[in-house]
């Protein structure tokens, strides 16, 4: 269990990196092809439409820190509830975002884990 | 909502199908069945059941699961959410559960995010429960 956990306080150490690069390419890595990802409540996004959501929310400069609060982990499915804060650069004061995310990862063949569903707005507190 | 708990089901081969209302009908039944070992075969060997409030699997699940259901629990659940994002889904229900402990009737109400996974044999199962209670305590606690 406990290696479970430093497996997955891991992959979001290398997300956070991946989304603080800003580099597009380099995030999208971390998604599996049917992925899901509701970046605005309500409003769910897979494929195309999911990855242009994200290339442009990226170019706003996001910084995000996130810290595992759970993880289930099971063969090649894995539950994460993430405490998460967002800052944008504005020309004034940094804008802020924070939610409590719930991911769905799946173990690819080759050994990666992958968001199949990312839900920054997952659980209200 | 009105739900169809008669809702058929292969009892020796059981698939909660893509579909989630069906998925939300089949797991009361068996819940309310008072059949752990009915109630696990909706698992994976592997999955797990936040369930007693601990990360069970396996031999350790199902023997929560026969001790539990044995007690009779009666389970209501509303689907509030779904996703599905090709061979997993994440779904989730708010739902009543109404204990029948030594100490008389408890109900507890909460909110539970499940995760559900197509196999290879192409039936849908639990891969992971996380109920969270909001009122009442869940059983073991």
């Amino acid at each position: 269990m406990s290696d479970h956990v430093e497996t997955m306080k891991k992959h979001l150490a290398r997300y956070a990196d991946a989304f603080n690069s800003g580099d597009f390419e380099t995030m999208d890595a971390f998604y599996t092809e049917e992925a899901v990802a509701v970046w605005e409540p309500g409003k769910p996004l897979t494929g195309q439409a999911r990855r242009d959501f994200q290339r442009e929310y990226l170019r706003r400069e996001p910084k995000m820190t996130a810290t595992l609060r759970e993880s289930f982990v099971t063969d090649d499915t894995a539950l994460l509830i993430v405490d998460w804060v967002i800052e944008i650069p504005t020309d004034g004061a940094p804008e802020r975002e924070q939610g409590v995310g719930v991911d769905v990862l799946r173990l690819g063949d080759d050994g990666v884990w992958r968001y199949a569903v990312d839900e920054p707005f997952g659980q209200e507190s | 909502m009105i739900y169809n708990l008669e809702t058929d089901f292969d009892r020796s081969n059981p698939d909660l199908t893509d579909d989630q209302y069906i998925q939300n009908e089949i797991f009361m039944q068996a819940f309310n069945s008072g059949e752990g070992a009915l109630f696990d075969s909706l698992y994976r060997e592997d999955s797990i059941s936040n369930f007693s409030g601990k990360q069970l699997t396996g031999e350790a699940r199902l023997a929560f699961f026969n001790e539990y259901l044995a007690t009779k629990p009666v389970s209501l659940a509303t689907l509030t959410k779904w996703y599905v994002a090709g061979d997993v889904a994440l779904i989730k229900v708010e739902y009543i559960i109404d204990n029948q402990g030594p100490d008389g009737r408890s109900r507890v109400e909460g909110y539970c995010t499940d995760v559900l996974r197509r196999g290879e044999d192409g039936r849908w199962l639990m891969a992971i429960d996380r109920p969270v209670a909001t009122t009442g305590r869940p059983p073991s606690q």
